[in-house]
């Protein structure tokens, strides 16, 4: 019967990094933002002080080298500290973002952190009144990508300690929204017997074994708009061969997506107050990613007339000032019905000229005089194929809404 | 067909048609004037086809009756037959499809047949106004593209409006070089902001450098702490050592006056007292010790004196000397008396000899004669030989006549038988004789064996045959074997085949013919016959014969048998010759030697040789007495001469003369000599007991001595006055080794070991301390200073570092350059959109006039080819600088402007035609053509119309007009004439 062990196991903190998709929100909320990612970090350190437990894991990217301020690894070191005034260790290895040899300042942590130091799996014994209680293994990333089957070099020793706990920032083979690094098949983990399998790498919490639990924590702090609902860390227990998780939200911004039907709104001006109505239901302080939806082709007008963006600053003003503000970053539209009739497109010789056209030809020549410009292009970045598309779907409705209008 | 045709049409109420039908075909000509209601029953058409809005509706209610309204049977292409139906007050004029199968369909469905036209449409392809194309002549290819593009535009906004609209909402966004657009600005603070940031991140970046000055500040201050930690001592030892300076100058003068003594001086316990204690021991064993001296000299002075006196010692030995030989001396005179006799006795003795002897030699001569040991035997030898070869010559004279006698007796006995023998020539007859006899016995026998063999041969000769035959068959048979098989060997075999045989077949043949002729040569010989006597006699005769011969050869054996003993005679004979010369040689040999023989017989050589050697004994003697003489004689001459020398040498009177005189003098002077050298050593007796008295005294002194010469040595001194300044320096060096004992003590107390090192080693002066103090000082003050200034430069770098810590501005404005980059981002979708879109619209704009425009063309110069009878064979389509051009048949090229009106009127109608057909191709509607040709005379029209009939058999048409010239030029086509009136 060995002694119980609590932990936190948190990953992807990302701090200080920008939010991505935000554009143009008011100085109140841009400093708030800009502080999430800190603020979230603080709320970690408190709930593992509150929990008393006997250690954090951070399973990599805690900052993104690539646009690193010293305040991020300052604000870590102030946090760090804090725990060790109440003797809670940190074990952290350093994952595709904060790779060690990106690394710029030279800040040193408190004693009572671990990092593991290099990309040989090694480990630390963490010991608890004078027993070796548990072994905590994992790597950390010394360039910016890590493409071995690392989990297969996870090996356990010491086995009369009681815990093994893996940490691994990577993600499993067939994952294809990420980029695939330290990839690794759950297969590969269970071959040893580990108790927990502290993972990170992908932003989105996931479950993906229960026993032994194989735990994506997700990031503590949504940082764009796909990073959506409560983000945080798992405070985990361990006893014996059971193992309690609990999630814990850390986030202080919630990123949300929220679809409204303004079907019923008649007058542009409705629409404020049908998006009220339904934003006054949200709890917390969001970023609203808003859809609205409607059975009619106005919506579409009224955001090709800009009303729509004129309705949100609106909202905007109404929602922002509120203790949990609500701010609506992005708005698009989906009408049900077909916005033009396609008969009509097919009947009329110059409108089929103009769907072929717009289908059949890239649009890069046209918007090279900004995509190229000089100065310009510094700040842009270069249209997926994704964005070409939509583009182009824009460029058509604006003009078939034009050429029919009236 | 494969077009939607109108098969007709019945309207029940529309404007001032009422319960009306009209049947359509391919081609239909509806005629009616002005106000006949002709464009009514076009606008049913189209009623029927595409519906009509509430007001037009209205419109077209009839006056005359309630029903508004109709039907219109279409013939589809895959449909069939269907009737449309479209009353006013059912369903707001929604039209009702009845297909032939009975089923029914709405309004969507007719739109489906339709192919999406729509009335707009369809009017703007028919029923452009002819205004649009009127005025050909000017038309450029814009003013054309624009009427297509009317068409084709038909129920949409103007596009050049949405254009300028587009442009203006793009400007706004973004222009390339602009400042005061959207974008524009946003480049603008976006670069500030990057800026910015830019330099916020250099200086974080700077974060590790700072922190490394930070840990090397810190280093240097701990540094220049200890530093002035150390100065700090270092000044206080100054201090103790300025304190010092006398003991330390007192220090170094004490070691300075020690350099002046040796660095050890060695120097008895207690050295002078002991030297005095021996000294005084010593002092009356001296006073004896000179006594003794004196008596010593005193007789070494008479000792010399006497030596003066006395002869020198060689001459005394040279004295005794001639004293001691002069026994032996007396002895020698008297021994040589003796010898002087006998040597005259023996001289007496020779001569008598000599002359007895008779040979004729002198005394000297016989002296220097040599008679060696072996001279008797020789002499002896040659006695007896020649006796012997006297005796050997007599024998050989005998042998010799009995040899002679020998021979001549066989010499007798060989005529005698020589005389008796026959001649050749008679043996040689007698024998042919007996030879012929034994021939003809042989003969006989002969014939029998030939006549045997001649059989034989015979049999020999088929089998030689045979061999030939096989032979050359076996070659023949290896020649074919060769040929067929390609051995060469058989070649080899079938030669070697071939010569075996011939050869063997060759030599039989020859052997026979050998035989042959043998046996012919016997044949052909004589038989000559002898009778039995005559060969008996002949016999008898030659036995006779051999007899002889016999006898004769013994004879003659004998001779030869003589001669040969003969033959040795001589051979002895010559040895005996030779034997006597070699004597004759060895007597002559004597001659040479002692030609004293010749006088002599040899057979007295021996006896002589007896007498000669006792001549020559007795000579020998005499010889040697005579030397005996001459030796005394020399040795006394020697004696002599030796006595005078010494005479001459010391010094003796000169007046004896005689030997015995002078010996005399001489004993006198040595008996001399002998008393003084008996006084000489009674005073060297008495030195010596001085001597030894002498010796005595002095071991006493030397105990004392020694005594002495150790304290020396240990002061290692040589003298005594040395010794005393040795003892006295001793004493003094002693004294300021106290002395500086007491200062280093001192010293030592007072400074650190380093500083009493440095200081004992080398001199310090009170200004060089007091230089050092100043040093020190300054370099304390220099120190603090420094420290001062690297403690601010650490403060202020520490409050960098802190400030940096904690500084937001980068973060800051990372965020800030993020959000705005994002917002640049959506402002440049937002323009790529508007820029996609306007240059979309205009890209389409341009290519659907471009792509329309040619059809357009081909088909117009089709319809214009065709009008104009194929005068003319292209139309160009006008550009921007030149008009409509039309090409001749003969290839001419004219300008629109120089065509006649006619003409240009038949263009017109090939582009109106042409258009039409082009744009409404794809719906497959009916071609309506309303009053289009009113400036043509009639041959055009009929032109036209033939070319609207060739139309017809593709695509319905419907043609409306009200003049009558028209209606008279179609032939081929249905007339409706809805006035009534032709």
């Amino acid at each position: 019967m060995a002694e119980e062990i609590s932990f936190i196991h948190a990953a992807d903190l990302h701090l200080d990094s920008p939010f991505k998709g935000l554009s143009n929100i008011p100085e109140s909320i841009f400093h708030q933002v800009r502080e999430s990612t800190f603020a979230a970090l603080d709320r970690l350190i408190e709930v593992a002080i509150h929990k008393q437990v006997d250690f954090i894991l951070i399973a990599g990217d805690l900052f993104d080298s690539e646009k690193q301020s010293l305040k991020a690894q300052i604000r870590l070191r102030r946090a760090f500290e804090k725990l060790q005034s109440h003797s809670i260790y940190v074990y952290l290895s350093y994952g595709n973002h904060d790779y060690i040899k990106g690394n710029r300042y030279p800040v040193t942590y408190p004693e009572n952190v671990f990092i593991f130091p290099d990309e040989k799996v090694s480990n630390f014994t963490f010991t608890k009144n004078g027993v070796d209680l548990a072994q905590i293994y994992g790597f950390s990333y010394e360039n910016r990508a890590v493409f071995d089957r690392k989990a297969k070099s996870y090996k356990m020793n010491n086995k009369e300690i009681a815990y093994h706990i893996a940490m691994l920032h990577g993600s499993i083979v067939s994952n294809t929204d990420h980029d695939v690094y330290a990839p690794f098949q759950i297969s590969d983990l269970v071959e040893e017997d580990f108790n927990y399998w502290a993972l990170g790498h992908i932003h989105k919490r996931e479950i993906l074994k229960h026993s032994p639990p194989i735990v994506y924590p997700g990031n503590i702090q949504g940082r764009n708009r796909k990073e959506t609902g409560e983000k945080g860390c798992y405070h985990v227990t361990l006893k014996d061969q059971q193992a309690e998780l609990t999630f814990i939200p850390l986030q202080v911004i919630e990123f949300q997506s929220k679809s409204v039907d303004v079907a019923h709104c008649k007058q542009i001006h409705d629409l404020e107050k049908a998006i009220l109505q339904e934003i006054s239901d949200l709890t917390g302080t969001q970023l609203i990613d808003l859809t609205l939806t409607s059975d009619y082709p106005s919506l579409k007008l009224w955001e090709n007339e800009k009303q729509i963006e004129d309705i949100m600053d609106l909202v905007n003003e109404t929602t922002i000032t509120e203790t949990n503000w609500k701010y609506i970053f992005r708005v698009s539209t989906e009408v049900k019905q077909a916005i033009f009739d396609e008969d009509m497109v097919n009947d009329n010789h110059f409108m089929g000229e103009l769907s072929r056209q717009i289908e059949d030809t890239s649009i890069l020549p046209y918007i090279g005089e900004l995509y190229q410009h000089k100065q310009a292009r510094r700040y842009l970045e270069p249209l997926s194929v994704e964005e070409e598309k939509e583009i182009k779907k824009e460029a058509k409705q604006l003009l078939f809404g034009e050429l029919l209008k009236g | 067909m494969n077009d939607l045709k109108i098969l007709h049409a019945t309207i029940h109420g529309f404007g001032k048609w009422v319960d009306h039908t009209i049947e359509f075909s391919e081609a239909t000509c509806i005629y009616g004037e002005n106000e006949s209601g002709k464009s009514t029953i076009q606008k049913f058409i189209l009623f029927m086809l595409f519906g009509l809005a509430p007001k037009q509706r209205a419109f077209y209610r009839p006056k005359t009756s309630g029903k508004m309204g109709g039907t219109m049977t279409l013939l589809h292409p895959e449909v069939g037959e269907f009737r449309i139906e479209r009353l006013d007050e059912v369903n707001n004029g929604a039209a009702v499809c009845f297909t032939e199968n009975g089923e029914t369909h709405d309004e969507a469905w007719l739109k489906e047949r339709l192919n999406g036209m729509t009335v707009k449409t369809y009017e703007s392809i028919f029923s452009f106004s002819a205004l649009d194309l009127s005025d050909i002549r000017s038309m450029k290819d814009e003013d054309l593209g624009e009427v297509l593009l009317g068409i084709g535009m038909t129920g949409s906004n103007n596009i050049y409006s949405i254009e300028k609209k587009l442009d203006a909402k793009i400007g706004d966004l973004f222009k390339p070089s602009g400042k005061k657009p959207v974008m524009n600005q946003k480049i603008e603070s976006l670069k500030r902001v990057s800026d910015a940031l830019q330099s916020f991140r250099e200086v974080e970046v700077s974060y590790r450098e700072k922190k490394d000055t930070a840990a090397q500040l810190e280093q240097k201050l701990a540094k220049l702490q200890r530093d002035l930690k150390e100065e700090n001592k270092f000044a206080f030892t100054i201090e103790k050592e300025l304190h010092a300076l006398p003991i330390i100058q007192e220090y170094h003068k004490f070691k300075k006056e020690l350099e002046n003594y040796p660095k050890v001086i060695q120097f008895p316990e207690n050295g002078v007292e002991r030297l005095e204690k021996w000294k005084e021991l010593l002092l009356p064993l001296q006073s004896e010790w000179n006594v003794v001296t004196d008596h010593e000299k005193k007789y070494n002075q008479i000792i010399a004196t006497l030596k003066l006196d006395l002869y020198a010692e060689t001459i005394q030995m040279e004295a005794d000397g001639i004293l001691s030989e002069k026994q032996q001396i007396l002895s020698r005179l008297n021994e040589l008396k003796k010898l002087k006799l006998a040597i005259s006795r023996h001289e007496l003795q020779i001569n008598e000899e000599v002359d007895r002897l008779q040979l004729g030699m002198q005394v000297d001569e016989l002296a220097s004669l040599e008679l060696p040991f072996y001279l008797e035997k020789a002499w002896t030898k040659l006695k007896n030989e020649t006796e012997q070869l006297k005796l050997e010559a007599e024998q050989l004279e005998n042998e010799e006549k009995q040899l002679k006698q020998e021979k001549n007796y066989i010499d007798n006995q060989i005529k005698q038988l020589e005389d008796l023998l026959l001649s050749d020539s008679h043996v040689h007859e007698l024998r042919d004789r007996l030879h012929a006899f034994k021939s003809n016995q042989l003969l006989r026998k002969l014939n029998e064996d030939a006549q045997n063999r001649e059989k034989e041969r015979s049999k020999e000769k088929q089998r030689t045959s045979n061999t030939l035959i096989g032979s050359i068959i076996t070659a023949v048979l290896a020649g074919v074997g060769a040929l067929i098989t390609d051995y060469s060997w058989l070649y080899t075999v079938m030669l070697i085949v071939l010569v075996l045989g011939i050869g063997q077949w060759l030599m039989t043949k020859r052997n026979h013919k050998q035989f042959d002729s043998v046996l012919r040569a016997y044949r052909q010989q004589s038989s000559e016959h002898v009778t039995e006597e005559e060969r008996r006699e002949a016999e008898d005769l030659l036995d006779m014969q051999d007899k002889y011969k016999h006898e004769l050869a013994a004879f003659q054996e004998q001779e030869k048998l003589g001669h040969i003993q003969y033959i040795k005679w001589n051979e002895k004979q010559n040895l005996f010759a030779e034997r006597d010369r070699r004597l004759q040689q060895q007597i002559h040999n004597q001659f040479e030697s002692y030609p004293f023989l010749k006088r002599l017989e040899i057979v007295y050589w021996p006896e002589l040789y007896h007498h000669l050697r006792q001549v020559l004994k007795l000579i020998k003697d005499w010889q040697s007495h005579l030397d005996e003489t001459a030796v005394i004689e020399r040795q006394l001459a020697n004696y002599h001469r030796r006595l005078d020398l010494f005479v001459e040498h010391a010094g003796i009177s000169d007046e004896e003369e005689t030997l015995e005189g002078k010996l005399e003098a001489i004993e006198e002077i040595v008996k001399m000599q002998q008393e003084k050298q008996k006084e000489l050593t009674y005073y060297e007796q008495l030195i010596a007991e001085l001597k030894e008295k002498q010796y005595e005294i002095g071991q006493s002194m030397q105990t004392y001595e020694i005594e002495m010469q150790r304290l020396f040595e240990i002061a290692a001194v040589d003298t005594e006055e040395l010794f005393y300044e040795q003892a006295r320096q001793y004493e003094e060096k002693h004294t300021l080794e106290m002395e500086l004992e007491k200062t280093t003590a001192q010293l030592r107390n007072l400074l650190s070991v380093e500083s009493y090192q440095q200081y004992t080693e080398t001199i310090v002066t009170e200004t060089a301390l007091e230089m050092k103090r100043q040093q020190s000082e300054s370099m304390q003050k220099s120190l603090e200073e420094q420290l001062e200034t690297v403690r601010g430069n650490l403060a202020d770098a520490k409050a960098e570092l802190v400030a940096m810590e904690s500084s937001e501005s980068y973060s800051t404005s990372l965020h800030q350059y993020e959000m705005e980059t994002e917002h640049f981002n959506q402002l440049a979708k937002e323009w790529a959109v508007l820029k996609t879109a306007k240059e979309m619209l205009t890209e389409t704009k341009r290519n659907y006039r471009a792509n329309y425009l040619s059809k357009v063309m081909e088909v117009t110069t089709l319809y214009f080819k065709e009008i104009t009878a194929e005068t003319y064979i292209q139309v160009y389509a006008p550009t921007e600088s030149n008009p409509f051009q039309v090409e001749s048949s003969d290839n001419i090229r004219y300008t629109v402007n120089e065509l006649s009106q006619g003409t240009i009127d038949q263009l017109y109608v090939s582009l109106r035609l042409a258009i039409s057909k082009i744009m409404s191709e794809k719906h497959g509607l009916p071609f309506i053509i309303d009053d289009a040709f009113v400036h043509f005379d009639a041959n055009r029209i009929k032109k036209i119309i033939a070319i609207l009939q060739q139309v017809a058999k593709k695509q319905q048409v419907v043609l409306f007009t009200c003049k009558q010239e028209i209606v008279s030029a179609v032939t081929e086509m249905k007339q409706i004439d809805i006035t009534k009136k032709l």
